[in-house]
């Protein structure tokens, strides 16, 4: 064989590899015209070699045969929409809710009327005080001026749906119709579970990803809103105020079809607040009122086709779903006035992969540095803000954050911008790997208005704990010995997503004794990122990859990332409720590839998936 | 065929290599030394298991021991090569995933310490803790220096053996990972660029770079040829050292990741398929398969037996051929 | 070819109704604005000709998916990792599904390396495992294989591990074509897990939980 120099052996694989995929663009039907427009073929019909092009201009998942890009749409032409907040009602429609599931047959759909299996475990203790109703059902709504109306999946008719606001010590009951109609067109199922991430909920309104519901059923969701050690370790005090959340959001979950029926549009937020965390600035932790400057910003990354202009979802894809399209609270590339005063924003990636490192651009000045604070992570408050300059969220996960805008000007523009560059749904390529300032996603356009303002909220920069002598927020509850030690492996086996080399059914991995502690050890494979979901109790980083977590990372969370080769180690109470629980990847194509796990808590327990006994 | 090791399933995290492997400063024989007539078979292997605490992924052989990383205690731990009894255990960096020895000490890189440190061999004793890169994955021995692999640096480090100096650090490509040395370049697998560096051991000059494999990992030398473990395309790619030309591509099982050499044969462990696949190198074409139970993490040979470390099951599995091991 | 099929499809799509005649599973109601289903069709489902075990030819969209409830994966003779293990699986599968298979629920077995697999070596194969009727595995051009493996879905996005074809087998595809549901679910999951997957497909009876039976 003739010794090829490295130059003409590159050269060489070029003209294969162009030639290889112009054969696999033809055969994926696109024309040679469609080619040239999409910039892939150059006039002398010469393919342009992929790699050299940037993967998420032409196919914007990252494949060599996904997504084709979506069509063109101007930045910032529509303002960001709030979500509508949830009204109670006096009595949800229906038969009376009760704490056994109706089982009733309905004449008309030949189903019980209700789609729940198992008793309210919790119903007497804390009896509902508000009555919701709630149906998931299409809508037809805009997301873009230049984008045709698209059928989406909505709760009562918006996305993100409409907005529970929730407090503490206030039991509330969401009476869930599914409302949805027989033709999905093109993606979804219309057999549904809604999950509160991450509500203290007892396991049997948790949304468990098999206790789905059928169109023309309903399920009763009992959300207690109590504290975690309620029942257990703080009874007295009605829960561990150190245990508070906030930030939560619900989706559906329904095993095999998250990924379709969430990017479908079943995703909503669920605010919770409490005497500390009021909504109103000149009481308890003086964060920004709610809701003129407390504004939820939930942000998803879609693809619509060329062709249709229609939200596509690629079904063929099992590593991850990349889209071109960046939406906040169901608009693309909104922008949102602002007054010169500081603003509480919750920032949620509601997926379906992507990971985001977003940054404060003014795009009038590249290089100025536009710092912000971090006050929660996952919708857990952290001891005291932390100062950033940029902040990372994976699938799921959330980031409040306050901005204080009276620093510039009216008239400033500044964008919410993702600089993390992914091009494979896997998980970024590479941790480092960041655009340049103004060269990234653009995701929103904050412009500063000019009006008077007054701000009474809490300057974060003030509350360090070194100036009160204790934490500004809450306390990170202390840990204690742990009763059992767990380990997982988040792993690739033959083009399968596993944990602990298995795959998701729907069987009881593990048990956890009621109010007990434990340890569970998560290692992250090889070449993937996963963000974990552990549903029902928030957990403690004790340790990232042997040191202390980052600051953000020292509290509580409901989701891990888990990189290549990481290893964190997680410490747990579980406490007042019993039932099942999954543990899974929430980069939601994962998921739905059955990286997932069931298990259940008992009063009993066992040792399976321990760290010590190997053998499984 | 026979089941021949007996492990459970495995957790090892899949960069632990043991790219010390491809070190084996004693295991440069040719193929032209190898006895006629081998045709190994699977069947003619069987295992002896020892065990070793905290999820051992990296091996490396002093003439009498062997060593093992453990991952999930951090420690490394000496086992008498002969018959595996555990002579020393030593607590050492956050999560040690590759060893190296020199003639006299142990060096151990830390994934998550982004150092090496260097122990006295005959007691363990800390000599010294050298920061390299960031998250080292390999380690060789050149018989001077000792290199480390920074798989998030795209870099070499090499530090002098003899006082933990630092030599120098050179760049090379994408998220390298594993280490080979043919006597006199040093050969480095860059798993984002499928390519191999190929750097001159004396200064660290980068001579030239190949294309080679998919998503390489493990790299050992043979005496003649590279052998090159490809993770997601289930294959070794056998290469060329003096000019970088592919000889041949070797179809092993799902995920190969460490790839050492021993007695007329390439062992490459699967860590996708849990199973060790031996080629016969003579023809490069008999290619013999041992299923395991658990996911092979880590491949070395002492000159007489191959060892595998399965981080799953913690153990080590000492390959043996049903000849010398049916003698009492 | 694309054309005509299109045309057939959108035909189709103004029969609505919902009772099941033999090989067919109900078109629920269908909106005649609406061609999500040809579209998804041209997407994922592209109809070229393969070659039964038995030596048929046949049109993968119109006379292997269309109007069913399906279930596909990939495997080829020769391999000895996981198919073994996958295919027994399957068998399991498909006696838990009784008679349906073959005449409302298909099961389909596509070669990744149809250059060695003719025909006669998957009948080889299928006799050999004794597999029963109803599961149909099939060849065809190697251009098309290709094509339908990617379409469906037995790749990866990684251009470079996508290489090694044979990474990517151990997942099953299961669909309700006029439905237009489509999951995925592990080959080697347990044999009742996969047939509790294809139930869901049934409607609307199965669109609720069995959990509970479970735990």
């Amino acid at each position: 064989m003739a010794n090829i120099s490295k130059r003409n052996r590159r050269r060489e694989k070029e003209v294969l590899d162009a030639a290889k995929n112009r054969r696999e663009l033809i055969a994926a039907q696109f024309s040679r015209r469609d080619l040239m427009k999409m910039g892939l073929l150059t006039s002398t019909g010469m393919l342009i070699h992929k790699m050299g092009l940037s993967a998420r201009a032409q196919f914007s998942d990252g494949s060599s045969f996904g997504q084709p890009a979506s069509p063109p749409t101007t930045p910032f032409m529509e303002e960001m929409p709030l979500p509508p907040v949830a009204q109670p009602v006096t009595a949800p429609s229906g038969p009376t809710p009760t704490a056994a599931p109706n089982r009733t047959i309905n004449p008309a759909t030949g189903l019980p009327f209700e789609g729940r299996t198992r008793d309210h475990q919790a119903y007497t203790q804390f009896a509902p005080q508000k009555f919701y109703e709630v149906h998931q059902r299409e809508a037809t709504l805009s997301v873009h001026p230049q984008l045709p109306p698209q059928k989406l999946w909505t709760f009562n008719g918006t996305v993100p749906g409409q907005t529970y606001v929730a407090r503490y010590g206030e039991p509330i009951l969401v009476r869930n119709f599914n409302d949805l109609p027989a033709n999905n067109g093109g993606f979804g199922i219309q057999s549904v579970t809604t999950h509160l991430h991450n509500g203290h909920t007892p396991s049997e309104s948790d949304g468990f990803p098999t206790d789905f519901f059928a169109q023309g059923q309903y399920y009763d969701h009992h959300y207690p809103n109590v504290l975690a050690g309620v029942n257990s370790t703080h009874v007295q005090q009605g829960g561990d105020i150190n245990e508070s959340l906030s930030t939560l959001w619900y989706h559906d979950h329904r095993v095999d079809f998250t990924a379709q029926n969430t990017y479908k549009g079943l995703v909503g937020f669920y605010l919770l607040f409490n005497q500390l965390d009021t909504g109103n600035e000149s009481t308890g932790f003086r964060l920004p009122q709610y809701p003129d400057f407390d504004i939820p910003m939930m942000f998803n990354d879609r693809n619509f086709d060329p062709t249709t202009k229609l939200l596509t979802f690629d079904l063929a894809n099992r590593d991850g779903i990349l889209g071109d399209k960046f939406l906040v609270n169901g608009k693309i590339q909104p922008f949102f006035r602002v007054k010169r005063r500081r603003y509480r924003f919750r920032w949620l990636n509601s997926g379906p992969s992507r990971f985001y490192q977003l940054f404060l651009t003014n795009p009038a000045n590249l290089s100025a540095v536009n710092r912000f604070h971090v006050i929660s992570n996952d919708g857990n408050l952290l001891p005291n803000p932390v100062q950033v300059s940029s902040v990372m969220i994976a699938v799921a996960e959330r980031m409040d954050v306050i901005i204080d805008f009276s620093a510039f000007p009216a008239g400033t523009v500044l964008r919410i911008e993702n600089r993390l560059r992914q091009t494979d749904g896997a998980g970024p390529s590479d941790r480092d790997s960041l655009f340049s300032a103004g060269q990234g996603n653009q995701i929103l356009e904050f412009r500063v208005q000019s009006d008077p303002v007054t701000d009474g909220s809490v300057n974060p920069a003030t509350v360090t704990a070194a100036v009160l002598g204790h934490p500004y927020f809450y306390s990170v509850p202390p840990r204690q010995t742990v009763d059992k030690c767990r380990q997982f492996k988040f792993d690739r086996d033959n083009g399968q997503w596993v944990i602990n080399d298995k795959l998701f059914t729907d069987d009881v991995r593990f048990r956890v004794k009621r109010n007990t502690a434990e340890q569970w050890n998560l290692e992250g494979g090889f070449d993937w990122s996963h963000p974990v979901h552990i549903h029902f109790e928030e957990h403690q980083i004790i340790q990232r990859n042997r040191s202390l977590p980052t600051a953000i990372e020292r509290g509580r969370k409901d989701v891990v990332r888990l990189g290549e080769g990481d290893d964190v180690q997680l410490f747990f109470r579980f406490r007042d409720f019993v039932g099942r629980y999954p543990m899974h990847c929430h980069n939601v194509v994962h998921e739905d590839h059955a990286m997932m796990l069931r298990f259940e808590i008992d009063d009993v327990g066992n040792n399976n998936e321990s760290c010590d006994s190997r053998s499984r | 065929m026979k089941s021949l090791l007996h492990v459970v399933r495995g957790l090892p995290f899949i960069l632990s290599l043991a790219l010390a492997a491809a070190v084996a400063p004693r295991l440069t024989s040719s193929r032209a030394q190898q006895p006629a007539g081998g045709g190994a078979k699977a069947a003619e292997e069987q295992a002896k298991s020892f065990s070793v605490k905290g999820a051992p992924e990296a091996l490396a052989f002093d003439g009498a021991n062997v060593w093992v990383a453990s991952k999930s205690n951090d420690t490394v731990t000496k086992l008498r090569a002969s018959d595996g009894v555990e002579l020393g255990s030593y607590e050492v960096g956050k999560r040690p995933v590759a060893l190296a020895y020199d003639g006299a000490n142990v060096w151990v890189a830390h994934l998550h310490g982004n150092n090496v440190m260097k122990l006295r061999a005959t007691d363990g004793a800390r000599l010294a803790t050298v920061a390299v890169g960031n998250q080292p994955t390999g380690l060789l021995f050149d018989g001077e220096n000792v290199w480390a692999v920074n798989s998030k640096s795209n870099t070499v480090t090499k530090l002098r053996a003899r006082d933990a100096a630092l030599v120098g650090t050179y760049r090379v490509g994408s998220h390298p990972m594993g280490l080979a040395f043919d006597g006199r370049y040093l050969w480095v697998t860059n798993n984002d660029d499928d390519t191999v560096s190929k750097l001159r051991a004396s200064d660290g000059e980068l001579i030239e770079t190949y294309g080679a494999g998919d998503n390489p990992i493990g790299i050992a030398f043979d005496g003649h040829d590279l052998w090159i473990a490809n993770f997601y395309k289930s294959s070794v790619t056998q290469l060329d050292p003096e000019d970088g030309r592919i000889l041949d591509t070797h179809r092993v099982e799902d995920g190969p990741t460490g790839v050492t050499f021993q007695a007329g044969h390439v062992w490459v462990i699967n860590y996708g398929a849990k199973s060790i696949s031996k080629i016969d190198i003579r023809d490069g074409i008999r290619v013999t398969t041992l299923s395991v139970t658990g996911k092979p993490s880590a491949v070395i040979s002492d000159g007489h037996h191959v060892w595998v470390a399965c981080s799953g099951t913690d153990s080590v599995e000492r390959l043996e051929s049903l000849k010398k091991s049916a003698a009492p | 070819m694309t054309g005509k099929n299109r045309r057939d499809v959108l035909s189709m799509l103004g029969v609505g109704g919902a009772t099941v005649l033999a090989g067919r599973v109900a078109v629920g109601a269908s909106d005649p604005e609406d061609d999500s289903r040809a579209r998804t069709q041209a997407r994922y489902f592209p109809n070229v000709e393969l070659v039964t075990h038995e030596g048929k030819k046949v049109r993968f969209y119109d006379d292997l998916v269309k109007d069913k409830i399906v279930l596909i994966n990939f495997m080829y003779a020769e391999c000895v990792g996981i198919c073994p293990g996958i295919t027994a699986n399957l068998q399991r599968v498909q006696k838990l599904l009784g008679d349906r298979v073959g005449r409302d629920i298909f099961m389909y077995s596509i070669t990744l390396t149809p250059e060695k697999d003719n025909p006669a070596a998957l009948k080889h194969y299928v006799e050999m495992h004794k597999i029963k009727p109803g599961w149909t595995f099939l060849t065809g051009k190697p251009d098309d294989i290709e094509l339908l493996r990617r379409r469906l879905g037995f790749y990866t996005s990684n251009q470079k591990n996508d290489k090694d074809k044979t990474n990517h087998i151990g997942m099953v595809r299961y669909g309700n074509e006029p439905r237009q549901w489509w999951g995925m679910c592990p080959g080697q999951a347990k044999a009742d897990w996969i047939v509790e997957s294809i139930h869901w497909m049934d409607e609307p009876k199965r669109q609720t939980t069995t959990t509970e039976a479970k735990s």
